[in-house]
């Protein structure tokens, strides 16, 4: 067995090109569209790109047209494939969520060729499988022997699945696309805006991101224990594809002509096959990896029975997939480890500010996933992932982090790329009429109203953004001997208009970076975005343009109720 | 500004006489002729029927306001937030947003003191202010100061001169006989409305009468205007020569005059053919602080002015429309002339000079 492993492993990479094209050309396009589709910087201001704002006026709207441009592709169609993603969000989420097409697409597709998404679409697969080429030497044949290993992954969708039930959204940290689509946005985005940008645009590693990057780079290490170790083992979205296995027809079939040299064994990727050389159903990826290496074409892929099965060894144990402790540990745990975020671990801190249209905290932590592409389309990286420093029920979603930057007045980006709808994909006008915080001036630090300095580097960010919300007061104002005030006195400070603020946060990066960073005139920004209640307003569905022009209609109606009071 | 006269008006209509001065730079003057008759009914038209934003703009004020309007006692400090005149001052007066909110807000003070004739005059003339020289609605600015009995003779005269009659113009301006306004407005009208003889004798009275840099400084900017550079050199002269009188050293005043005797000495010199290609920086003085412009000069033209930092707020239309008149007629000496020598316009004009006089 051992030594013909070099010989087959080649075989199967030249004797697979269908599969091997496939793999590539859906790892490329994940990457393109990882990393040029999602890359905002190709946006420019130009007269053509601008669009009417109610109130408001012509704004820009470069950076929402040219993701619409580039977009032919939905950026996030991979998120949107990976069955896990939609299903447990839909039931953590209690929602409809679009992705659930892709889902049903893939499982369709799973009835026709069995878990084909593992091993010609995933991503991480391929990645893996490349990983696997390298290591050849080192993996082949192994496998754990232990019993039972093969239905940890089982384990782990029950408690992704039962979690969800409870209404906490477990799969972002395991499923295939979310783990993939994190690593390269925390490993290799940083990598491309420092090189074409400069590293100065790149946000600094925190512990979150730390956490993620190392336990991504576990996943391809693991693989030198065995091949397709995660896939093997761990990936509760091929567990639930497996799932599909069970109810098609189609499968591994192997024919009397067996000679049992176990060459199919040694290639097979996911150990699916047992030893008796029948098809573990649930394993089996329809790679067909060992109809290629099968020297006597005892081995076919179909619906009717290619031959009778002849069992080569008296195997009669249960099938593996529900081995009974696992299950049990399982069911547990997932609802524990759901409970215990939603109530225990979860800190409690400081309301977030999220991304503009997330749905209301308790639902957005539901259906996000954790897989960082709204962090990745985001413009300047306002958008960073929260840290286990403020509890893991948020761990790794996305937060407005405004002195760093600020939310890109003519982008809606978040929300388009967003595979379950925990950031609603807003029309850009509505995107400037939802409210993610309000801004709130710190009189004690801000310069003119601390100390009578001159400062409107709020309002002007305010102002070109066209909100215009925060306003001038002059302040200090002297008066002469009649008590009238002299021309010229006193400095105009910054006032907050609540109404038309939607806690964008320019106001505060630009404070941030100039007075408190640059010239190091106050410890921190005098202005800041705050998100919690009546400081945001996160609908469900429903649109916020009507919501502000209600308001507007409220504020006319107490003016005249005023005007006719006297 | 001048005291005497402030204490007989309300703090809002002194920011109007200093706005109302700075307000036109903004606006080409295509100007209308019309009769009295037809001015008079179009005042009064306007003045009595509601503004076409009425009905989109709420009623709206910090309800700590004191409705009354009573005087602060003396050394009670400022206030917005409860005295009326100090609310428009520092928040109404300084935010183009809040303008159509804060005749809103007039109406409603007039209508809650309808008993009382003092406030309530006080409250129409504060939307004479309001209307004329903040939202520029120059028919009902009119109206309001009409019915507040209004002293403001250089704003009224404005309105009827901006309406069509400069008859009105001229009977209500007659009487201002001394211009107290920090940038000369009742002279500056003059100016505008083709009587420089009469603009220059009102300057000169108003320096004999002790006002001598604001005076002087628009008499050199009327014979600017009308192309007299000599003259106004001369003008500019006397106000670096005014001494300093108290706490008042002119200080503005003078920065203007050396920035226009520094602008019309480039114009005598300036020649295009000499200027290298290149971006050159220049910085005047304006209303509120520095304007710096950036000249491109390509092939001996000057093709493109424009205006890299300034802290004036509500004319910025003078920005774009001074930079683009220069680039359309090649020179300063003719900018001059056809936009007038108003503070934040002079300002462009003069860094600009600034920039090409650095740039040999």
């Amino acid at each position: 067995m051992a030594n013909s492993t070099s010989v087959n492993s080649r075989r199967e990479t030249v004797r697979q090109p269908f599969r091997r094209c496939v793999q590539v050309v859906c790892l490329a396009l994940f990457v393109y569209l990882l990393f040029f589709v999602c890359w905002p910087y190709s946006a420019a201001p130009s007269a053509d790109a601008v669009m009417d704002m109610p109130h408001q006026g012509v704004v820009p709207a470069h950076y929402a047209r040219d993701l619409a441009r580039k977009e032919a592709i939905p950026a996030e169609v991979f998120l949107a494939l990976d069955p896990l993603v939609s299903v447990s969000a839909a039931i953590a989420g209690r929602i409809w969520t679009g992705a659930l097409w892709g889902a049903l697409a893939v499982g369709v597709l799973g009835l026709l060729i069995p878990r084909a998404f593992c091993s010609y679409i995933c991503p991480l697969g391929t990645t893996l499988d490349m990983v696997d080429l390298c290591a050849a030497k080192l993996t082949a044949g192994k496998r754990l022997r232990e019993r039972g290993w093969g239905s940890v992954r089982f384990a782990v969708l029950v408690a992704v699945l039962l979690g969800a039930v409870f209404g906490v959204l477990l799969s972002g940290f395991v499923a295939a696309i979310p783990v993939v689509t994190r690593g390269m946005v925390f490993i290799l985005a940083p990598v491309q805006t420092g090189l074409l940008r400069g590293w100065h645009n790149v946000p600094p590693v925190t512990a979150g991101v730390a956490l993620s990057i190392v336990l991504f780079l576990a996943i391809p290490t693991l693989g030198l224990v065995s091949r397709r170790f995660w896939c093997r083992y761990v990936c509760p979205s091929g567990a639930l594809l497996s799932l599909v296995n069970l109810l098609t027809p189609r499968r591994r079939r192997v024919s009397d002509a067996c000679v049992a040299c176990g060459k199919c064994r040694t290639v097979c990727s996911f150990d699916a096959i047992r030893d008796d050389f029948q098809v573990d159903v649930a394993a089996c990826t329809f790679c067909r990896a060992c109809e290629d290496v099968c020297p006597v074409e005892a081995i076919g892929f179909s619906c009717a029975e290619f031959a009778a099965p002849r069992p080569r060894q008296a195997d009669a144990r249960a099938p593996r997939v529900w081995a009974r402790r696992q299950f049990v540990g399982a069911a547990v745990a997932g609802p524990c480890s759901a409970l215990g975020l939603r109530y225990g671990l979860g800190s409690g801190a400081l309301p977030l500010v999220r991304p503009p249209g997330s749905l209301p905290e308790r639902e957005f932590l539901a259906t996000c996933v954790r897989c960082g592409e709204c962090i990745r389309a985001c413009p300047n990286n306002v958008l960073h992932p929260v840290g286990p420093e403020q509890g893991l029920d948020g761990l790794w979603s996305p937060r407005v982090l405004a002195d760093w930057s600020g939310c890109e007045p003519s982008c809606n980006n978040c929300g388009q790329v967003c595979p379950t709808g925990a950031i609603r994909a807003l029309p850009l006008t509505e995107k400037r009429a939802a409210r993610m915080g309000l801004a709130e001036i710190d009189k004690a630090a801000c310069l003119p109203w601390a100390s009578g300095s001159e400062c409107q580097l709020c309002v002007d960010e305010c102002r070109a953004a066209q909100y215009n919300a925060i306003e001038f007061e002059r302040i200090g104002v002297e008066v002469d001997d009649e008590g009238f005030p002299i021309e010229g006195t006193g400095v105009l400070a910054p006032v907050m208009v609540p109404e038309r603020c939607v806690g964008c946060g320019l106001c505060q990066t630009r404070c941030y970076r100039i007075n408190a960073k640059a010239k190091r005139l106050i410890g921190a920004s005098a202005i800041k975005i705050h998100a919690g209640v009546g400081c945001e307003d996160r609908i469900t569905r429903g649109s916020y343009l009507d919501l502000r022009e209600r308001e507007r209609r409220e504020r006319l109606e107490r003016g005249r109720e005023l005007e006719e009071s006297i | 500004m001048n005291r005497a006269t402030s204490a007989l008006m309300s703090t809002v209509i002194f920011s109007g006489a200093f706005m109302s001065h700075a307000g036109p730079s903004a606006t080409p003057r295509a100007r209308v002729e019309r009769s009295r008759a037809d001015v008079v009914a179009l005042i009064e038209k306007a003045g009595r029927s509601e503004p076409e934003w009425w009905d989109s703009v709420p009623l709206d004020y910090p309800k700590t306001l004191d409705m009354t309007w009573t005087p602060p006692p003396r050394g009670s400090g400022w206030n917005t937030q409860k005295n009326i005149g100090q609310y428009l001052w520092s928040v109404i007066n300084e935010n183009p947003g809040r303008w159509k909110q804060g005749a809103k807000f007039m109406h409603h003070v007039a209508e809650v003191n309808k008993d009382r004739p003092d406030v309530r005059r006080q409250a129409w003339n504060s939307l004479g202010h309001i209307y004329a020289d903040l939202l520029q609605d120059h028919a009902r600015g009119a109206y309001w100061w009409q019915k507040g009995e209004s002293r403001n003779m250089v704003g009224l005269a404005d309105c009827y001169w901006r309406l069509g009659s400069k008859e009105m113009a001229v009977a209500a301006l007659r009487h201002v006989s001394f211009d107290g306004d920090r940038y000369g407005a009742a002279i500056r009208l003059w100016a505008d409305m083709g009587e420089p003889r009469r603009a220059l004798a009102l300057a000169e009275k108003t320096a004999e009468a002790g006002n001598e840099a604001p005076a002087y400084l628009s008499a050199g900017n009327v014979c600017r205007l009308y192309g007299k550079y000599d003259l106004a050199v001369e003008y500019y002269e006397k106000v670096l020569a005014v001494p300093t009188q108290g706490n008042r050293d002119w200080k503005f005043q003078k920065d203007l005059a050396r920035a226009a005797i520094e602008t019309i000495r480039v114009f005598e010199t300036l020649d295009l053919a000499k200027i290298e290609n290149g971006t050159y920086e220049g910085t005047s003085m304006s209303f509120a602080g520095p304007l710096t412009v950036s000249v491109t000069v390509a092939h001996n033209r000057i093709a493109s002015v424009r205006v890299l930092r300034h802290k004036d707020k509500q004319y910025y239309s003078a920005i774009t429309e001074t930079t683009s008149k220069i680039v359309e007629q090649q020179s300063l000496r003719d900018i001059d002339a056809t936009t007038g020598a108003t503070v934040t316009s002079d300002a462009i004009v003069n860094a600009t000079a600034r920039a090409l006089a650095n740039a040999r």
